[in-house]
């Protein structure tokens, strides 16, 4: 049985369809890729998902239906990196990890080291205001915000946005960490397709809206669309 | 009339201590106001008409009998749990209302409250037996009254109180997240909608804090609060309406200056003290747009 299922989900904004009959599965300990172009639907597919946007069909976690509220989906396990990276720029470091742990009791100060054994360079900076950290290290404080939930799966929006390629190499290294070492499940959305296929177990590939194409990542790579689209040669 | 009045170091001290305390009041006040405008940006001119409320409450309780102490966290409670259903019931429902409509709706309320006080209480200016003494005693050779130091050293106590939670505890950390990112806070699993209620709430509190302590020194009546609420805006423009920490030192400040002026200027005496105080944060205002706390919004392009 899958982790999670969405089951012919669409959503819109106001009059515009955005997604229409999406279907999809993330398995237990799987790392699986959203593909697709500039508005095929990638964000708002996991918006669909933690509920921070209006969407129809069914999202099943954990064999049962997710109510369509984000409080709700963060508290059955499910921990949402928005686009944009959703920082308390405000807050130190320390209080979004502090965050991160909101819905779950206890031991917050023994996880929040452990990020900062995963990410020394959140270490340095605890005490900082969130606002004032680098692209990259904003991406570290999400994926550690993330981490201090403890949740089951992770859905991550356009990790490498805006980041130099080394700092983005870095940051899917620690997905994989997070992956082995957490049991993490994780639905990442991504641009790079290269990059994302080189580490997913599977892809889906959007397109206005629609799957048009799934499959492992090798399936992926070896579809002469995809390949001309996507992967650029 | 002479424009400087005469100075002694001992009257200039007890003034300082008169400005202290009016300032204590703004500043509870004017907390009061920036932790609701944080939330949703809106200035709820409720403010004053509740606290003047829950004082009256408290008129009533210590009327039946209760001492000042017994009634104080009774009246504290009934706030929070007025301050919290009315955002739960007024406020809610126009959520995604546009600023302006909400503002209006925290108009009514006022005039609202204000008229259910003249119902049920009358319009007549009543004393109010507050818990403090109104003698002096000696400070390093000033007599200073000990109505004053207690009205500080409550006000004092209840900042550092919610200095202490908003830092410190998980909800309180919850609290200040909802205010600048509602939308993250959400994904993080924080009930947003009750975080503003629960501000609301608090609110409420440092509001009637504020009525109990000032209302012995003036006189309870419905109108009681209207011009302390107005220097309680001043207060929180002043010190950055974005700032918890600048609506305290805007409060004391005001407090301060106002009386000093008041005293030692001839021409301003009572009548013109709040114009003067209006005047002088517009002027601090053109300088520094954001207040002295405040963040002017700076927007990328």
């Amino acid at each position: 049985m899958s982790l999670l299922e969405l089951q012919g989900v669409g959503a819109r904004y106001g009059p515009v369809k955005v997604l229409h009959e999406v279907s999809l599965a993330v398995g237990e300990g799987e790392l699986v890729a959203v593909l697709g172009a500039n508005g095929a639907g990638k964000t708002t597919t996991l918006r669909a998902v933690s509920g921070t946007v209006r969407r129809s069909g069914d999202v099943i976690f954990e064999g049962q239906k997710l109510p369509r509220r984000p409080e709700a989906t963060a508290r059955a396990g499910i921990a949402h990196v928005p686009e944009g990276r959703g920082t308390f720029n405000e807050l130190s470091v320390l209080e979004n990890l502090r965050l991160g742990a909101y819905v779950r009791r206890g031991k917050v100060k023994a996880d929040a080291e452990r990020v900062f054994d995963f990410f020394p360079r959140l270490d340095e900076r605890r005490n900082q205001q969130a606002g004032t950290l680098s692209g990259g290290e904003q991406q570290m404080l999400a994926l550690g915000r993330a981490m201090m939930a403890r949740p089951k799966l992770l859905l991550l929006d356009e990790p490498s946005l805006g980041l130099a390629p080394l700092i983005v190499k870095g940051i899917f290294d620690s997905l994989e960490r997070m992956k082995q070492k957490e049991g993490m499940s994780i639905l990442v959305v991504e641009q790079n397709a290269n990059l994302a296929l080189a580490h997913a177990a599977r892809a889906y590939v959007l397109e206005v809206g629609r799957v048009v194409v799934a499959g492992t990542s090798d399936e992926l790579r070896a579809n002469e669309s995809v390949r001309k689209s996507y992967l650029g040669y | 009339m002479t424009l400087l009045a005469a100075f002694t170091w001992t009257e200039f001290a007890q003034q300082m201590a008169a400005g202290v305390r009016e300032g204590a009041i703004y500043a509870g006040l004017a907390l009061a106001i920036v932790i609701i405008y944080r939330s949703t940006r809106v200035i709820n001119f409720a403010q004053g008409e509740m606290a003047t409320f829950t004082t009256f409450i408290a008129w009533s309780l210590m009327n039946r009998g209760l001492s000042f102490w017994v009634a104080f966290p009774i009246v504290l409670a009934i706030a929070f749990a007025g301050g919290v259903t009315i955002e739960r019931i007024l406020i809610r429902p126009v959520e995604d209302a546009p600023v302006l409509t909400i503002v209006i709706i925290t108009l009514g309320l006022a005039l609202l409250l204000n008229g259910l006080m003249s119902i049920i209480w009358g319009g007549a200016s009543r004393q109010f037996h507050g818990p403090f003494s109104t003698r002096t005693i000696d400070v390093g050779g000033v007599p200073i009254s000990v109505q004053d130091i207690g009205i500080v050293v409550v006000s004092i106590a209840l900042v550092a109180l919610l200095a202490l939670f908003f830092r410190y505890t998980k909800l309180g950390l919850a609290l200040r997240a909802s205010a600048v990112n509602p939308e993250s806070s959400r994904l993080a699993g924080v009930r947003v909608g009750w975080m503003l209620a629960l501000g609301w709430g608090i609110a409420a509190v440092l509001g009637a804090v504020a009525g109990m302590m000032i209302a012995p020194v003036v006189f309870l009546d419905p109108n009681m609060m209207q011009t302390i609420l107005l220097y309680a805006f001043a207060a929180a423009v002043l010190g950055g309406l974005d700032s918890p920490a600048g609506a305290v030192v805007g409060g004391i400040l005001l407090g301060v200056t106002i009386t000093l002026l008041g005293r030692y200027v001839g021409f301003i005496g009572s009548t013109l003290k709040l114009p003067v105080a209006l005047l002088l944060i517009l002027i601090l205002l053109l300088v520094r747009p954001g207040g002295l706390f405040g963040r002017v919004a700076v927007r990328r392009v």
